[in-house]
Protein backbone atom coordinates (compact mmCIF):
# COMPACT_ATOMS: atom_id res chain seq x y z
CA UNK A 1 0.00 0.00 0.00
CA UNK A 2 1.37 3.51 -0.95
CA UNK A 3 1.73 6.46 1.93
CA UNK A 4 -0.62 8.72 1.44
CA UNK A 5 0.48 11.90 -0.23
CA UNK A 6 0.37 14.45 2.71
CA UNK A 7 3.21 17.34 2.20
CA UNK A 8 4.63 18.19 5.78
CA UNK A 9 5.72 21.66 6.81
CA UNK A 10 7.84 22.71 9.37
CA UNK A 11 6.68 24.54 12.00
CA UNK A 12 9.21 27.13 11.00
CA UNK A 13 8.23 27.64 7.97
CA UNK A 14 5.82 30.65 8.51
CA UNK A 15 8.77 32.66 10.90
CA UNK A 16 11.33 32.12 8.68
CA UNK A 17 9.23 33.10 5.70
CA UNK A 18 8.22 36.30 7.40
CA UNK A 19 12.23 36.68 8.61
CA UNK A 20 13.35 36.58 4.99
CA UNK A 21 10.44 39.07 3.78
CA UNK A 22 11.98 41.31 6.53
CA UNK A 23 15.23 40.96 5.52
CA UNK A 24 14.57 41.52 2.06
CA UNK A 25 13.02 44.79 2.96
CA UNK A 26 15.31 46.13 5.50
CA UNK A 27 18.23 45.04 2.59
CA UNK A 28 16.26 47.21 0.05
CA UNK A 29 16.25 49.50 2.70
CA UNK A 30 19.66 49.82 2.85
CA UNK A 31 20.76 49.13 -0.71
CA UNK A 32 18.44 52.50 -1.68
CA UNK A 33 20.33 54.45 1.25
CA UNK A 34 23.28 53.51 -0.50
CA UNK A 35 22.03 54.62 -3.69
CA UNK A 36 22.71 51.35 -5.17
CA UNK A 37 22.19 51.74 -9.10
CA UNK A 38 20.53 48.74 -9.11
CA UNK A 39 17.62 49.59 -7.28
CA UNK A 40 17.55 52.98 -9.62
CA UNK A 41 17.04 50.21 -11.96
CA UNK A 42 14.52 48.49 -10.53
CA UNK A 43 12.93 52.32 -9.71
CA UNK A 44 13.37 53.36 -13.42
CA UNK A 45 11.65 50.45 -14.84
CA UNK A 46 8.77 50.60 -12.57
CA UNK A 47 7.94 54.11 -13.45
CA UNK A 48 8.27 53.12 -17.17
CA UNK A 49 6.20 50.21 -16.71
CA UNK A 50 3.42 52.08 -15.26
CA UNK A 51 3.46 55.99 -15.85
CA UNK A 52 3.00 55.43 -19.64
CA UNK A 53 -0.68 54.25 -18.22
CA UNK A 54 -0.96 57.28 -16.12
CA UNK A 55 0.20 59.60 -18.93
CA UNK A 56 -2.95 57.84 -21.25
CA UNK A 57 -5.16 58.23 -19.13
CA UNK A 58 -4.47 62.00 -18.30
CA UNK A 59 -4.00 62.54 -21.79
CA UNK A 60 -7.75 61.15 -22.52
CA UNK A 61 -8.78 62.84 -20.07
CA UNK A 62 -7.20 66.26 -20.95
CA UNK A 63 -8.52 65.45 -24.22
CA UNK A 64 -12.41 64.96 -23.09
CA UNK A 65 -11.82 67.85 -20.50
CA UNK A 66 -10.88 69.99 -23.77
CA UNK A 67 -13.94 69.29 -25.60
CA UNK A 68 -16.09 69.70 -22.75
CA UNK A 69 -14.88 73.09 -21.41
CA UNK A 70 -13.82 74.26 -25.23
CA UNK A 71 -17.32 73.60 -26.71
CA UNK A 72 -19.89 73.20 -24.23
CA UNK A 73 -19.15 75.17 -21.49
CA UNK A 74 -18.44 78.43 -21.38
CA UNK A 75 -16.57 79.00 -25.19
CA UNK A 76 -14.67 81.54 -24.74
CA UNK A 77 -14.49 82.21 -21.35
CA UNK A 78 -12.17 79.36 -20.27
CA UNK A 79 -9.75 80.44 -22.92
CA UNK A 80 -9.74 83.87 -21.69
CA UNK A 81 -9.62 82.80 -18.29
CA UNK A 82 -6.35 80.60 -19.26
CA UNK A 83 -4.71 83.59 -21.38
CA UNK A 84 -5.18 86.31 -18.65
CA UNK A 85 -4.12 84.19 -15.78
CA UNK A 86 -0.73 82.74 -17.92
CA UNK A 87 -0.34 86.74 -18.34
CA UNK A 88 -0.40 87.28 -15.19
CA UNK A 89 2.00 84.69 -14.10
CA UNK A 90 4.45 86.29 -16.74
CA UNK A 91 3.82 89.41 -15.47
CA UNK A 92 4.94 88.61 -11.81
CA UNK A 93 8.26 87.22 -13.50
CA UNK A 94 8.43 89.97 -15.25
CA UNK A 95 7.81 92.71 -12.67
CA UNK A 96 10.05 90.01 -9.85
CA UNK A 97 13.31 89.87 -13.11
CA UNK A 98 12.94 93.53 -13.80
CA UNK A 99 13.38 94.80 -9.98
CA UNK A 100 16.00 92.33 -10.03
CA UNK A 101 17.91 94.43 -13.17
CA UNK A 102 17.28 97.66 -11.09
CA UNK A 103 18.75 96.38 -8.17
CA UNK A 104 21.75 94.49 -10.58
CA UNK A 105 21.61 98.14 -12.31
CA UNK A 106 21.97 100.61 -9.17
CA UNK A 107 24.77 98.38 -7.65
CA UNK A 108 27.01 98.22 -11.21
CA UNK A 109 27.20 101.51 -12.39
CA UNK A 110 29.45 100.15 -15.20
CA UNK A 111 26.61 97.86 -16.39
CA UNK A 112 24.17 100.58 -17.03
CA UNK A 113 23.63 99.98 -20.12
CA UNK A 114 23.90 95.92 -20.20
CA UNK A 115 20.55 95.00 -20.50
CA UNK A 116 19.97 91.90 -18.69
CA UNK A 117 18.05 89.14 -20.33
CA UNK A 118 17.23 85.72 -19.20
CA UNK A 119 18.54 83.19 -22.35
CA UNK A 120 18.25 79.75 -20.75
CA UNK A 121 18.13 76.53 -22.67
CA UNK A 122 14.80 74.70 -21.50
CA UNK A 123 12.96 71.44 -21.93
CA UNK A 124 9.25 71.95 -22.35
CA UNK A 125 7.93 68.49 -20.19
CA UNK A 126 4.33 67.81 -18.31
CA UNK A 127 3.79 66.30 -14.92
CA UNK A 128 2.13 63.08 -15.17
CA UNK A 129 2.28 61.97 -11.81
CA UNK A 130 2.17 63.32 -8.74
CA UNK A 131 4.12 61.62 -5.21
CA UNK A 132 1.55 59.68 -3.50
CA UNK A 133 3.03 59.44 -0.02
CA UNK A 134 2.45 62.38 2.33
CA UNK A 135 6.05 62.28 3.90
CA UNK A 136 7.83 63.45 0.52
CA UNK A 137 6.98 66.00 -2.41
CA UNK A 138 7.58 65.05 -5.68
CA UNK A 139 6.55 64.44 -9.16
CA UNK A 140 6.94 62.44 -12.65
CA UNK A 141 7.59 64.28 -15.91
CA UNK A 142 7.11 63.01 -18.98
CA UNK A 143 10.33 63.91 -19.84
CA UNK A 144 14.15 62.07 -19.25
CA UNK A 145 17.36 61.20 -20.22
CA UNK A 146 16.62 60.57 -24.00
CA UNK A 147 15.24 64.37 -24.26
CA UNK A 148 18.35 65.22 -22.39
CA UNK A 149 17.12 65.93 -18.69
CA UNK A 150 19.52 64.90 -16.22
CA UNK A 151 20.01 64.93 -12.21
CA UNK A 152 20.35 68.24 -10.82
CA UNK A 153 18.72 70.16 -13.48
CA UNK A 154 16.20 72.85 -12.40
CA UNK A 155 12.53 72.81 -12.89
CA UNK A 156 10.49 75.99 -13.62
CA UNK A 157 6.56 77.18 -14.15
CA UNK A 158 5.84 80.64 -15.65
CA UNK A 159 5.51 81.90 -11.93
CA UNK A 160 8.83 80.25 -10.68
CA UNK A 161 10.94 77.82 -9.41
CA UNK A 162 9.03 74.53 -8.77
CA UNK A 163 12.00 72.17 -7.85
CA UNK A 164 14.98 69.93 -9.13
CA UNK A 165 15.30 66.71 -11.12
CA UNK A 166 16.58 63.95 -8.61
CA UNK A 167 16.53 60.83 -10.67
CA UNK A 168 16.13 60.57 -14.27
CA UNK A 169 15.34 57.40 -16.03
CA UNK A 170 14.90 57.05 -19.64
CA UNK A 171 11.58 58.63 -20.85
CA UNK A 172 10.65 59.93 -17.16
CA UNK A 173 12.30 61.36 -14.47
CA UNK A 174 11.88 62.39 -10.85
CA UNK A 175 11.44 65.83 -9.88
CA UNK A 176 11.90 67.30 -5.91
CA UNK A 177 9.38 69.77 -4.84
CA UNK A 178 11.05 72.91 -3.17
CA UNK A 179 8.56 72.36 -0.35
CA UNK A 180 10.07 68.35 0.13
CA UNK A 181 11.89 68.46 3.33
CA UNK A 182 14.91 67.63 1.68
CA UNK A 183 14.88 70.80 -0.71
CA UNK A 184 17.55 73.25 0.63
CA UNK A 185 18.44 76.31 -1.78
CA UNK A 186 20.28 79.58 -1.45
CA UNK A 187 17.87 82.02 -1.72
CA UNK A 188 17.54 86.20 -1.18
CA UNK A 189 14.71 88.45 -0.23
CA UNK A 190 14.58 90.33 -3.11
CA UNK A 191 14.13 94.39 -1.32
CA UNK A 192 16.81 94.16 1.21
CA UNK A 193 19.30 91.38 -0.67
CA UNK A 194 19.10 89.47 2.91
CA UNK A 195 20.00 85.93 2.05
CA UNK A 196 19.14 82.78 3.82
CA UNK A 197 18.40 78.89 2.50
CA UNK A 198 15.35 78.27 1.48
CA UNK A 199 14.30 75.03 3.30
CA UNK A 200 11.56 72.66 2.38
CA UNK A 201 8.65 72.06 5.10
CA UNK A 202 6.37 69.84 3.91
CA UNK A 203 2.78 70.14 2.18
CA UNK A 204 2.81 73.33 0.47
CA UNK A 205 5.28 75.49 2.35
CA UNK A 206 8.65 76.43 2.94
CA UNK A 207 10.59 78.73 5.09
CA UNK A 208 13.79 80.79 4.58
CA UNK A 209 16.25 79.47 7.75
CA UNK A 210 19.09 81.14 8.68
CA UNK A 211 17.60 85.01 8.68
CA UNK A 212 19.22 86.64 11.85
CA UNK A 213 16.27 88.50 13.80
CA UNK A 214 17.97 92.17 13.24
CA UNK A 215 17.43 91.46 9.09
CA UNK A 216 14.29 93.44 7.72
CA UNK A 217 11.95 91.03 6.19
CA UNK A 218 7.99 91.73 6.11
CA UNK A 219 5.21 89.67 4.63
CA UNK A 220 4.92 90.11 1.27
CA UNK A 221 8.53 90.59 1.10
CA UNK A 222 9.27 88.13 -2.57
CA UNK A 223 12.17 85.12 -2.12
CA UNK A 224 14.27 84.98 -5.09
CA UNK A 225 16.99 82.33 -5.75
CA UNK A 226 20.88 83.73 -5.29
CA UNK A 227 22.04 81.31 -7.84
CA UNK A 228 24.75 80.34 -5.35
CA UNK A 229 25.35 76.66 -5.62
CA UNK A 230 24.06 76.37 -9.17
CA UNK A 231 20.96 74.18 -7.66
CA UNK A 232 18.94 77.12 -9.65
CA UNK A 233 19.28 79.82 -12.44
CA UNK A 234 19.79 83.40 -10.00
CA UNK A 235 16.95 86.01 -10.00
CA UNK A 236 13.98 83.28 -10.45
CA UNK A 237 11.13 83.86 -8.24
CA UNK A 238 10.90 80.67 -4.88
CA UNK A 239 7.86 82.43 -3.34
CA UNK A 240 6.81 85.05 -0.84
CA UNK A 241 6.96 85.72 2.45
CA UNK A 242 3.71 85.00 4.28
CA UNK A 243 4.69 84.53 8.22
CA UNK A 244 7.95 86.08 9.92
CA UNK A 245 7.71 85.21 13.80
CA UNK A 246 10.85 86.86 16.02
CA UNK A 247 9.72 85.62 19.20
CA UNK A 248 11.04 82.31 19.05
CA UNK A 249 14.52 81.40 20.55
CA UNK A 250 17.75 81.87 19.35
CA UNK A 251 18.84 84.13 17.33
CA UNK A 252 17.32 83.45 13.68
CA UNK A 253 13.28 84.67 12.76
CA UNK A 254 11.38 82.16 11.53
CA UNK A 255 10.21 83.20 7.76
CA UNK A 256 7.82 81.35 5.99
CA UNK A 257 7.53 81.22 2.42
CA UNK A 258 4.50 80.51 0.11
CA UNK A 259 5.66 79.24 -2.90
CA UNK A 260 4.86 81.42 -6.17
CA UNK A 261 3.75 78.31 -7.99
CA UNK A 262 0.74 76.10 -6.62
CA UNK A 263 2.68 72.93 -6.42
CA UNK A 264 -0.34 70.77 -6.12
CA UNK A 265 -1.49 71.73 -9.34
CA UNK A 266 1.05 71.67 -11.64
CA UNK A 267 0.68 70.87 -15.18
CA UNK A 268 3.65 71.84 -17.69
CA UNK A 269 6.89 72.82 -16.54
CA UNK A 270 10.52 73.69 -18.04
CA UNK A 271 13.29 71.88 -17.59
CA UNK A 272 16.25 74.21 -17.38
CA UNK A 273 19.25 72.51 -18.98
CA UNK A 274 22.09 75.30 -17.45
CA UNK A 275 21.70 76.50 -14.27
CA UNK A 276 23.44 79.86 -15.61
CA UNK A 277 22.96 83.00 -17.16
CA UNK A 278 23.38 84.11 -20.44
CA UNK A 279 24.09 88.20 -20.48
CA UNK A 280 23.61 89.47 -23.78
CA UNK A 281 24.29 93.20 -25.05
CA UNK B 1 -4.82 32.02 -8.07
CA UNK B 2 -2.43 33.49 -10.92
CA UNK B 3 -5.48 35.36 -12.51
CA UNK B 4 -7.09 37.14 -9.45
CA UNK B 5 -3.03 38.26 -8.74
CA UNK B 6 -3.31 40.01 -11.75
CA UNK B 7 -6.59 41.18 -11.95
CA UNK B 8 -5.80 42.59 -8.09
CA UNK B 9 -2.84 44.27 -9.43
CA UNK B 10 -4.08 45.61 -12.30
CA UNK B 11 -6.78 47.19 -9.40
CA UNK B 12 -3.98 48.68 -7.00
CA UNK B 13 -2.86 50.21 -10.59
CA UNK B 14 -6.25 51.38 -11.30
CA UNK B 15 -6.22 53.09 -7.68
CA UNK B 16 -3.12 54.69 -8.14
CA UNK B 17 -4.57 56.40 -11.26
CA UNK B 18 -7.68 57.35 -9.75
CA UNK B 19 -6.05 58.50 -6.88
CA UNK B 20 -3.55 60.37 -9.48
CA UNK B 21 -5.94 61.70 -12.04
CA UNK B 22 -9.16 62.21 -10.06
CA UNK B 23 -8.80 63.22 -5.76
CA UNK B 24 -5.19 64.95 -6.32
CA UNK B 25 -5.05 67.31 -4.46
CA UNK B 26 -7.86 67.72 -2.98
CA UNK B 27 -8.45 64.14 -1.42
CA UNK B 28 -6.02 61.94 0.27
CA UNK B 29 -6.95 58.28 0.55
CA UNK B 30 -4.78 55.72 1.38
CA UNK B 31 -6.46 53.19 -1.05
CA UNK B 32 -3.13 50.92 -1.77
CA UNK B 33 -2.88 50.02 1.92
CA UNK B 34 -6.29 49.39 2.55
CA UNK B 35 -6.45 47.00 -0.53
CA UNK B 36 -2.98 45.54 0.87
CA UNK B 37 -4.25 44.90 4.21
CA UNK B 38 -8.03 43.85 3.05
CA UNK B 39 -6.28 41.24 0.38
CA UNK B 40 -4.22 39.98 3.20
CA UNK B 41 -7.33 39.41 5.78
CA UNK B 42 -8.71 36.59 3.09
CA UNK B 43 -7.18 35.74 -0.14
CA UNK B 44 -4.27 33.06 -0.25
CA UNK B 45 -0.98 34.26 1.18
CA UNK B 46 0.48 34.18 -2.34
CA UNK B 47 -1.79 36.28 -3.68
CA UNK B 48 -1.52 38.77 -0.57
CA UNK B 49 1.98 39.12 -0.79
CA UNK B 50 1.92 39.76 -4.50
CA UNK B 51 -0.36 42.44 -4.48
CA UNK B 52 1.82 43.74 -1.09
CA UNK B 53 4.80 43.33 -3.23
CA UNK B 54 3.33 44.96 -6.14
CA UNK B 55 1.82 48.02 -4.14
CA UNK B 56 4.93 48.73 -1.85
CA UNK B 57 7.22 49.06 -5.11
CA UNK B 58 4.47 50.98 -6.82
CA UNK B 59 4.35 53.97 -4.23
CA UNK B 60 8.34 53.49 -3.68
CA UNK B 61 8.74 53.93 -7.61
CA UNK B 62 6.68 57.41 -7.44
CA UNK B 63 7.65 58.99 -3.88
CA UNK B 64 10.98 60.36 -2.87
CA UNK B 65 11.27 58.31 0.57
CA UNK B 66 13.96 55.96 0.76
CA UNK B 67 13.18 53.09 -2.28
CA UNK B 68 11.85 50.31 0.05
CA UNK B 69 9.97 52.13 2.79
CA UNK B 70 6.69 51.73 1.32
CA UNK B 71 7.69 48.00 0.76
CA UNK B 72 7.67 47.73 4.04
CA UNK B 73 4.85 49.42 5.36
CA UNK B 74 2.60 47.02 2.91
CA UNK B 75 4.60 44.42 4.15
CA UNK B 76 3.53 45.24 7.88
CA UNK B 77 0.08 45.64 7.00
CA UNK B 78 0.00 42.12 5.50
CA UNK B 79 1.72 40.87 8.35
CA UNK B 80 -1.29 42.36 10.97
CA UNK B 81 -3.82 41.52 8.18
CA UNK B 82 -2.71 37.76 8.54
CA UNK B 83 -2.54 38.10 12.62
CA UNK B 84 -5.45 39.65 12.74
CA UNK B 85 -7.75 37.49 10.51
CA UNK B 86 -7.14 34.33 12.52
CA UNK B 87 -8.06 35.92 15.88
CA UNK B 88 -10.83 38.08 14.91
CA UNK B 89 -14.31 38.19 13.09
CA UNK B 90 -14.43 40.46 10.36
CA UNK B 91 -17.88 40.08 8.77
CA UNK B 92 -19.16 43.38 10.57
CA UNK B 93 -18.63 46.16 8.55
CA UNK B 94 -17.94 48.02 12.44
CA UNK B 95 -14.99 45.59 12.80
CA UNK B 96 -13.41 45.57 9.05
CA UNK B 97 -13.20 49.59 9.79
CA UNK B 98 -11.81 49.42 13.35
CA UNK B 99 -9.03 47.06 12.13
CA UNK B 100 -8.12 48.85 8.91
CA UNK B 101 -7.80 52.12 11.38
CA UNK B 102 -5.56 50.32 13.95
CA UNK B 103 -3.46 48.77 11.02
CA UNK B 104 -3.18 52.04 9.01
CA UNK B 105 -2.33 53.77 12.30
CA UNK B 106 0.41 50.94 13.00
CA UNK B 107 1.49 51.64 9.52
CA UNK B 108 2.27 55.21 10.03
CA UNK B 109 3.96 54.94 13.13
CA UNK B 110 6.54 52.20 12.01
CA UNK B 111 6.99 54.06 8.98
CA UNK B 112 8.34 57.61 11.20
CA UNK B 113 9.65 55.65 12.90
CA UNK B 114 11.36 53.69 10.34
CA UNK B 115 12.07 57.27 8.68
CA UNK B 116 13.50 58.70 11.98
CA UNK B 117 15.78 55.84 11.86
CA UNK B 118 17.15 56.39 8.96
CA UNK B 119 17.89 60.15 9.29
CA UNK B 120 14.89 61.61 6.94
CA UNK B 121 13.49 64.82 8.01
CA UNK B 122 9.62 64.25 9.00
CA UNK B 123 7.09 66.85 9.75
CA UNK B 124 6.23 66.86 13.82
CA UNK B 125 3.58 65.46 14.56
CA UNK B 126 0.92 68.19 16.09
CA UNK B 127 1.20 69.16 12.11
CA UNK B 128 0.45 66.36 11.02
CA UNK B 129 -2.00 65.21 13.39
CA UNK B 130 -5.35 66.16 11.64
CA UNK B 131 -4.72 65.72 8.17
CA UNK B 132 -3.19 62.28 9.41
CA UNK B 133 -6.43 61.50 11.23
CA UNK B 134 -9.15 62.77 8.43
CA UNK B 135 -6.99 60.89 6.17
CA UNK B 136 -6.76 57.15 8.26
CA UNK B 137 -10.31 57.72 9.17
CA UNK B 138 -11.58 58.47 5.48
CA UNK B 139 -9.47 55.64 4.11
CA UNK B 140 -10.62 52.93 6.93
CA UNK B 141 -14.26 53.79 6.51
CA UNK B 142 -13.88 52.78 2.66
CA UNK B 143 -12.70 49.08 4.41
CA UNK B 144 -16.14 47.56 4.18
CA UNK B 145 -16.30 48.62 0.48
CA UNK B 146 -13.20 47.64 -0.36
CA UNK B 147 -13.63 43.91 1.36
CA UNK B 148 -16.80 43.76 -0.69
CA UNK B 149 -14.55 44.69 -4.05
CA UNK B 150 -12.29 41.83 -3.18
CA UNK B 151 -14.58 39.75 -2.79
CA UNK B 152 -17.07 40.62 -5.76
CA UNK B 153 -13.60 40.12 -7.95
CA UNK B 154 -12.82 36.61 -6.45
CA UNK B 155 -16.51 35.60 -7.07
CA UNK B 156 -16.78 36.62 -10.48
CA UNK B 157 -13.81 34.70 -11.47
CA UNK B 158 -15.39 31.96 -9.90
CA UNK B 159 -18.67 32.53 -11.72
CA UNK B 160 -16.25 32.34 -15.07
CA UNK B 161 -15.09 29.15 -13.85
CA UNK B 162 -11.51 30.28 -12.64
CA UNK B 163 -10.66 27.75 -10.00
CA UNK B 164 -7.35 27.95 -7.88
CA UNK B 165 -4.75 25.25 -9.60
CA UNK B 166 -5.64 22.56 -6.24
CA UNK B 167 -9.06 22.37 -6.37
CA UNK B 168 -8.85 21.44 -10.28
CA UNK B 169 -6.24 18.52 -9.58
Amino acid sequence: MTPLPVRTRSRFHRPLLAAAGVLAVLALLSLSLQRSPAVRRLEGLIVALTAPGLQALHDGGDALKRVWRGYFWLIGVQRENELLKKRLAETEQMEARYQEAVKALQRLEALLDLKRQLALPVIGARVIAYDPSLWSRAVIIDQGRSAGVEVGQAVVAPAGIVGRVVEAYPGHAKVMLIVDRLSGADALIQRTRIRGILQGRGANRSALEYVPKSADVQVGDVVISSGLGGLYPAGLVFGRVTAVNKRGAGVFQEVEVTPAVDLSTLEEVLVVKSAKLALTP
Amino acid sequence: MLALTVLLLLLALGLLYFQNLVLHPYVQVRFLSLLTFVVGLRQPLAVAVGVAVFVGLLQDAFALTPFGLHLAGAVLLLTAARFLSRRLLLAAPGAQIALAASALLLEEVALRLVLGFVGQPLPPWRELLRPLAVEISATALLAPLMFSAVERLNLGLWRLGWRPRRELR
